[in-house]
C-alpha cells in the first residue's frame, strides 16, 4: 500500500509524526460488517469510547479553556433553594439553573410517572436575569407539567442516592471523608431520571442550536447539563457538610442515571443517526487496526490502560446475578488480553489485538474495541464531527419493484429468514402508555393494546413488503395502492445508503432484550457501571472520573476513560 | 399559545397515526405540519387532511416530495407539478421537506382545471433554513390533534405499570 510505503521507518519517528492521511484506510476498508456490529447482543456489550459524547464535550471544554462559574448560590442550611452555574463555550454562555426542594422519601421514584423530585434543572441559553431565574425556579420542579421557552435548552431532574448523600454529609460534618467503598459502590450523589432536549414541553428545538460550536454534536447540550449537574451535587454536599470533599473522591462521584424503555425506540426512529454513530466508531477502529506498527509510547499506554480496565472491572459490581456473571467473565479473560497487549506483534499490532479478542466473550471483544481507540485521539477524534444527522430524509431511489425486492434481499436478508407464524417471533409489542406517555412493552397474546402498537416491528414490515412485491410490475401504482408499506420502503432505502442504520434483530421477538438497546445508546453517551434492574431498565453512572471544573486545564480533561478511584 | 417545532411535529405525527394513517406518512405529516403552520397556514386544512385515512393528501403528498426531487434532477430548478384536487393547501409545506431550498412556491391551475404547484428551487447552501423558534397554533387545532394522538396511547393497568416498563422498585438507595 502506498500509505505504508510512505511511513517513516523509525517507530519512534512514526509515533511523533503520525498523520491521519497516512493511516486512514479508505472509508469502508476494514470496517466490521453490520451483520456483526448491529446484532443486539453485541450492541448490548458496548463500552464508552473516546468518541462518546460526554468525552467529546470535556475535550472541547478543555480545548476552549472553559471555566465554570457559580454566580448564584441561594441554598439554605437544609440544602434547599437554587443556584446558577455559567460556562462559556463556542462563543455562547450557557447557564444551569439548579433547584433543590424537599422530597418525602415515599415520593422518590425513578419512574417517568413520578411527579416530584429532589432537584430540578434547566440549561439556559445565556445568563438568566432575576426574572428568568424566578420563572425557572417556579417551572422546573413541575417538570413535564410546566411550559418552557426557547431560552430553555435542556430540562432535567435528579433524585438523591439517599444512603450516599446522607453518608457523605455526615462524614464531612464529622470532619472526615466519606467511605471509599461506599463511594465506589454507589458512584454518584444523585441520579437523573430524565434529561429532556429538542423541544420537549416548549424548550428550544435542537435546530436552533445545532450549528453552535461546542454543542453541535449529538446530545452535547444534554451532556453539558449532566456535567454541570454533577458539579452542583458536589457543591451541595460540601455546603451541607461544611467542608470540601477530597478531590479524588469527588472525581469518582459522577452523576447517576436511571433509564427505562423510553430510550430504546430512539435508536429505531433515528436510523441515520444510529448509522453515523456506529460508522464513526467502526471507522475509528478500522483506522487504528490499519496502523502498521506502534511506538514504545503507544505500547506502554495500551498496557497502562489494560491495568486501568482491570481496576475498573474490580470496581464494577452489580446485584443482578446474570450481569455480574458477565462482568466476572471479562475479569477472568482480561489477564490474557493484558498479556497479549504486553507482547503485541510488530506488524499491525492493533489489528492483531482485535483478532485475538475474538476468542473471548463478546463483552471482552467490545471492551478491546474501546481500549484500542483510547490512545489514538490524533487519528480518530475528528470522526466525532460526523456523528450528527444534518441531512434531509433520503429519497427512495428504487426505479422498479424488482430493484426494491433485490435491495431487501441484499440489505435485509436476515428478515427473510424469520418465521412470523411462530408465536415467539411476534410475542412483544411496543406501545406508549397513557400514563405520562411512558413507553412500555407488552405481550401481544396476553396484554391489551396491541392494536395501538408503536411501529418498531421493522423486520416484520420489511418481510411483509418483500412478500407483497411478488408479481408487482408498477412500483408507483403499488405504493399508491398499498400505503401501509411505505415505512418498510423508506427503511430499505435508508439501509441501502446507511449500512449501520438498522438493528439486525427482530425487536418484537420474545427473545428481544431492550436492555441491549439501552446499553448501546448509553455507551455512546459515555456511561459506565451499567447496573441492569431488569431486561428493560438500567442504572448507570455518567462522568465518573471525569474532570472537575478545575481539571479542565489538565491532562485529566481527556484522560478519564474508565478511570477508577486510583486513577 | 406557541410551541416548539418538535412538539408540533410529534403531536401531528401521533394524531395522524391515531386517525388511522400509516406510520411513515404520519411522520412526514408531522414535519409538514410544522412547515405549514410556520408559513401561516390555516388549521382547517390540517383537520381536513386528517378526516379520511383512505383518501387524503397525507397519503399522496409524501410521493410528491420524491417527485419534486426527481423533476429537478431531470428538468432543472424550475418545475411545475400537477396535484390531485384537495392536495393544494398542504403541497407547498410538503415541498419544503425536500433537500432543496424552495425560493418560490405558487399554486395555479392546469388547462383542464387540476391544481398545479410551481416551484423555483436551489440547492441548499450551507446550513438549512431554520424554523422560527416558536410555532403558533390555534388551540382548537391542538385540542383535535391531542384527541387523535390519544388514540395511540394504551390505557394503563397495574400489570403494564409494573411489568410493561420493567422498572425496579428500589428507588431509595
Amino acid at each position: 500500500m502506498q500509505a505504508r510505503q510512505a511511513l517513516p521507518s523509525s517507530r519512534s519517528s512514526w509515533h511523533s509524526h503520525r498523520m491521519k492521511d497516512l493511516v486512514c484506510p479508505s472509508p469502508r476498508t476494514g470496517l466490521r460488517p453490520p451483520s456483526q456490529v448491529m446484532r443486539l447482543h453485541r450492541m448490548g456489550a458496548s463500552f464508552p469510547t473516546r468518541l462518546s459524547f460526554l468525552r467529546v464535550l470535556t475535550r472541547r471544554l478543555a480545548a476552549e479553556g472553559a471555566r465554570l462559574r457559580r454566580p448564584v448560590w441561594n441554598i439554605g442550611a437544609e440544602g434547599f433553594g437554587h443556584a446558577v452555574y455559567t460556562i462559556a463555550l463556542g462563543g455562547h454562555d450557557y447557564s444551569l439553573v439548579a433547584v433543590s426542594t424537599h422530597l418525602p422519601d415515599e415520593m422518590r421514584t425513578d419512574r417517568v410517572i413520578a411527579t416530584a423530585w429532589d432537584t430540578a434543572y434547566v440549561l439556559y441559553d445565556g445568563v438568566p436575569d432575576s426574572d428568568e431565574i424566578a420563572r425557572i425556579c417556579a417551572a422546573a420542579p413541575q417538570q413535564e407539567a410546566a411550559r418552557y421557552t426557547e431560552r430553555d435548552l435542556v430540562l432535567s431532574r435528579a433524585n438523591k442516592s439517599v444512603r450516599l448523600f446522607s453518608h457523605v454529609i455526615e462524614r464531612l460534618r464529622a470532619g472526615r471523608q466519606p467511605d471509599e467503598a461506599l463511594v465506589n459502590e454507589v458512584g454518584y450523589l444523585m441520579r437523573t431520571t430524565a434529561v429532556y432536549g429538542n423541544g420537549k414541553f416548549g424548550i428550544a428545538d435542537r435546530g436552533l442550536i445545532e450549528g453552535r460550536p461546542g454543542i453541535e454534536g449529538p446530545f452535547a447540550a444534554e451532556m453539558l447539563t449532566v456535567w454541570m449537574i454533577r458539579s452542583f451535587t458536589h457543591d451541595l454536599v460540601e455546603h451541607l457538610g461544611g467542608t470540601a470533599l477530597d478531590p479524588a473522591l469527588k472525581r469518582h462521584l459522577g452523576i447517576g442515571n436511571s433509564t427505562g424503555l423510553g430510550m430504546a425506540p430512539f435508536l429505531v426512529s433515528h436510523p441515520v443517526l444510529l448509522n453515523n454513530w456506529m460508522q464513526a466508531r467502526e471507522t475509528a477502529l478500522a483506522r487504528v487496526r490499519a496502523l502498521p506498527t506502534l511506538g514504545r509510547e503507544d505500547r506502554t499506554r495500551l498496557t497502562t490502560l489494560c491495568d486501568r480496565v482491570a481496576a475498573h472491572l474490580v470496581e464494577w459490581q452489580v446485584p443482578a446475578p446474570d450481569h455480574q456473571a458477565r462482568i466476572d467473565l471479562i475479569r477472568a479473560e482480561w489477564p490474557a488480553i493484558r498479556g497479549f497487549v504486553e507482547e503485541l506483534p510488530q506488524d499491525s499490532p492493533v489489528d492483531a489485538l482485535i483478532r485475538r479478542s475474538e476468542a473471548f466473550s463478546v463483552d471482552t471483544q467490545e471492551l478491546c474495541v474501546a481500549l484500542a481507540l483510547e490512545p489514538f485521539g490524533d487519528i480518530v477524534d475528528d470522526l466525532a464531527a460526523g456523528m450528527t444527522d444534518p441531512l434531509a430524509p433520503s429519497v427512495n431511489g428504487f426505479d422498479d419493484a424488482q430493484s426494491l425486492r433485490t435491495a431487501i434481499e441484499t440489505h435485509f436478508d436476515w428478515v427473510l429468514r424469520l418465521d412470523f407464524e411462530e408465536t415467539a417471533q411476534q410475542r412483544r409489542f411496543w406501545y406508549v402508555s397513557e400514563e405520562k406517555l411512558e413507553p412500555r412493552l407488552g405481550d401481544r397474546f396476553d396484554d391489551p393494546g396491541a392494536d395501538r402498537e408503536s411501529p418498531l416491528d421493522i423486520a416484520r414490515r420489511v418481510q411483509a413488503l418483500w412478500h407483497a412485491l411478488d408479481g408487482v410490475t408498477d412500483l408507483r401504482a403499488f405504493r399508491a395502492a398499498r400505503p401501509e408499506h411505505e415505512l418498510a420502503i423508506a427503511r430499505v432505502a435508508c439501509l441501502a445508503a446507511h449500512p449501520y442504520a438498522e438493528i439486525r434483530d427482530n425487536l418484537i421477538a420474545e427473545s428481544c432484550l431492550p436492555i441491549d438497546m439501552l446499553r448501546c445508546k448509553l455507551a455512546f453517551f459515555g456511561a459506565t457501571k451499567f447496573d441492569p434492574k431488569s431486561d428493560r431498565w438500567t442504572r448507570i453512572t455518567l462522568a465518573q472520573g471525569a474532570p472537575l471544573p478545575e481539571d479542565l486545564a489538565t491532562a485529566r480533561a481527556d484522560d478519564w476513560w474508565l478511570a477508577g478511584l486510583g486513577a | 399559545m406557541s410551541y416548539s417545532a418538535n412538539e408540533i411535529a410529534t403531536l401531528a405525527q401521533k394524531a395522524a397515526r391515531g386517525a388511522g394513517f400509516p406510520p411513515h406518512q404520519a411522520q412526514i405529516f408531522g414535519a409538514a405540519t410544522v412547515q405549514f403552520l410556520a408559513s401561516g397556514g390555516e388549521a382547517q386544512a390540517l383537520l381536513d387532511a386528517l378526516s379520511d385515512p383512505d383518501d387524503s393528501p397525507i397519503l399522496r403528498l409524501p410521493l410528491l416530495v420524491e417527485d419534486i426531487q426527481r423533476a429537478v434532477d431531470l428538468a432543472g430548478p424550475e418545475i411545475t407539478l400537477t396535484l390531485q384536487p384537495g392536495d393544494e393547501a398542504l403541497a407547498p409545506a410538503y415541498a419544503r421537506l425536500t433537500a432543496l431550498h424552495i425560493t418560490r412556491a405558487e399554486l395555479g391551475q392546469s388547462e383542464d382545471g387540476l391544481p398545479r404547484l410551481c416551484l423555483d428551487t436551489a440547492p441548499v447552501q450551507g446550513a438549512a433554513p431554520t424554523l422560527p423558534p416558536r410555532i403558533a397554533a390555534d388551540p382548537a387545532l391542538i385540542d383535535r390533534l391531542s384527541t387523535l394522538a390519544a388514540l395511540t396511547y394504551v390505557p394503563a393497568t397495574d400489570s403494564s405499570r409494573s411489568a410493561g416498563a420493567g422498572a425496579g422498585d428500589i428507588d431509595n438507595d
